[in-house]
């Protein structure tokens, strides 16, 4: 069952060995161009490259920051979700109730309430505290969404999220989803960075999109896993249909999106 | 010409006023034992032009022969920010090249160590190429690392060191890049420093865990800079 999870419904390596990796050659060699652009003193080389980088550098042009930051409320409220279903039995951060954060599930806790262990040697870290804080943090960047988008927020309570039962049976699935739900993310952040507008929210995103990317390399620590999908070298970002294909399988109602479009 | 680019840039705007409920720079250098060269205070602390004559003067143990900086403050483009990303890459790659081959890693801690290394050396080629003719390399910087490589343990407390400054440098940049598409590529870039700096905190037992806080924080340029140097890693390439 964990492998058809992995590989089947969602699995983030997929994101990056085909989209990914064309996606990110493209960017580069856009990039390469403008970055000539700006200051080349008296430089010949790369002329030609540099004369290439009229293009804007977006990848869906007609998102705005508001449709991007809906975006990104939508998969930290499938975060905080899961995380939550798995361990609700301790204090919830400042603001956050199970009603406000889970109304369709009530947090019923999955058997995985009690995680054992700790990360790999030489690790003394228990993987339950681990687990506590990332639950912690999503739902602290659901409330920090809801409160940068404000009445433009998509509302908790127009999505119900389901999580095939087997990632509540064992330890390892639940681990296993964690850390595709994480890689998952951070392609999504990644993929926005080029579309937003605002340089304030590009910084919120990037801070959010660090502290993905950490309790993803993390996971797979846990996991015994290389630190990022096939140990690439780089991370790959992803658009709002890409990742919609790969975590919409959890959506099962929703609002109408503002993305893709 | 194929590859990348990165970043690093002073953003002086908080965006949406997050900074204030973090708390990340406190619990960071509590637990990394960078003593008094804190960001915090270091961001206040010298004008970039104290930061550069100290550079240039008082490190003459280090320092045997004038050499010239591969990279100056205040970063102004792009290509600035590139270099400067490049300059921390170098340092990053020969780190953790030393380390490989010191033989003082072992079990998970030596297998990660190998991919970061390989990742390392990755972004500095990858940078290369977006720099092009802008471009230094490995022979116009130089690095010691001295007793940090003498045990396992000493090797993490320093690699998460370097990795904590690598993210913040990438995060404070990002909102300073001008193309949108290097942006991009500097993003996919900085979350594999996040991967790096959480991957160690885990083994380094780091307080705090492995991901001490909701939100990273981006440092201004100076202040990486500052950082990197209180480290007395630098032999070659500031100057």
């Amino acid at each position: 069952m964990s492998e058809s999870l992995r590989e089947i419904i969602f699995d983030a390596n997929a994101v990056q060995t085909t989209y990914g990796r064309r996606r990110f050659l493209t960017s580069m060699a856009v990039a390469c161009g403008s970055i000539a652009l700006v200051p080349m003193i008296g430089r010949g080389a790369g002329i030609t490259n540099m004369l290439q980088a009229q293009t804007s550098g977006e990848t869906e042009p007609n998102l705005t920051d508001t449709d991007i930051l809906n975006y990104a409320l939508t998969l930290e409220y499938l975060e905080a979700t899961y995380y939550l279903r798995a361990d609700s039995g301790s204090p919830l951060p400042t603001g956050a109730t199970i009603a406000l954060i889970d109304p369709d599930g009530n947090g019923a806790p999955g058997t995985v309430t009690g995680l054992t262990g700790t990360f790999p040697s030489p690790s003394t870290i228990t993987l339950s505290s681990f687990f506590r804080q990332v639950r912690d943090h999503e739902i602290t960047h659901v409330l920090t969404l809801q409160g940068a988008l404000g009445a433009a927020a998509l509302a908790r309570s127009a999505f119900k999220f389901t999580f095939p039962a087997a990632v509540y049976q064992s330890q390892l699935a639940f681990m296993q989803t964690a850390q595709a739900l994480e890689d998952t993310g951070v392609t999504a952040y990644l993929g926005q960075v080029g579309n937003l507008d605002s340089t304030s929210i590009l910084g919120t995103a990037g801070q959010i999109a660090g502290v993905e990317a950490e309790h993803a390399a993390a996971v797979r620590m846990a996991l015994g896993l290389p630190v990022s999908p096939n140990n690439a070298n780089f991370d790959s970002p992803a658009t709002t249909t890409q990742v919609l294909a790969i975590a919409g399988g959890f959506i099962t109602q929703k609002p109408t999106l503002p993305f893709p479009k | 010409m194929s590859t990348s680019e990165k970043t690093i840039v002073a953003s002086d705007d908080a965006p949406l006023s997050l900074y204030n409920e973090i708390g990340y720079e406190t619990t960071k250098r509590a637990s990394l034992g960078l003593g008094s060269l804190s960001y915090a205070g270091l961001a206040t602390a010298g004008t970039l032009g104290v930061l550069i004559a100290s550079a240039c003067s008082s490190d003459k143990t280090t320092g045997p022969v004038v050499t010239p900086a591969v990279i100056s403050l205040p970063l102004t483009s792009d290509t600035d920010i590139l270099k400067f990303a490049l300059f921390l890459e170098l340092l990053e790659a020969d780190f953790y090249t030393k380390a490989v081959a010191s033989g003082i890693l072992s079990g998970a801690v030596a297998t990660l160590t190998t991919s970061i290394k390989i990742h390392e050396v990755a972004h500095v080629a990858a940078l290369q190429a977006a720099l092009g003719s802008n471009a230094f390399t490995a022979n116009d910087v130089g690095f010691s690392f001295g007793t940090a490589l003498a045990s396992q343990s000493s090797y993490l407390a320093t690699a998460q060191t370097l990795e904590m400054t690598g993210v913040g440098a990438y995060l404070g940049a990002l909102p300073s890049i001008t193309s949108k598409s290097v942006r991009t590529t500097a993003g996919s870039i900085f979350t594999m420093e996040c991967r790096h700096y959480s991957a160690i905190r885990v083994f380094n037992n780091a307080p705090g865990g492995p991901v001490p806080n909701a939100f990273e924080t981006g440092v201004p340029a100076a202040s990486v800079l500052a950082a990197v140097k209180s480290t007395n890693f630098v032999t070659k390439g500031l100057g």
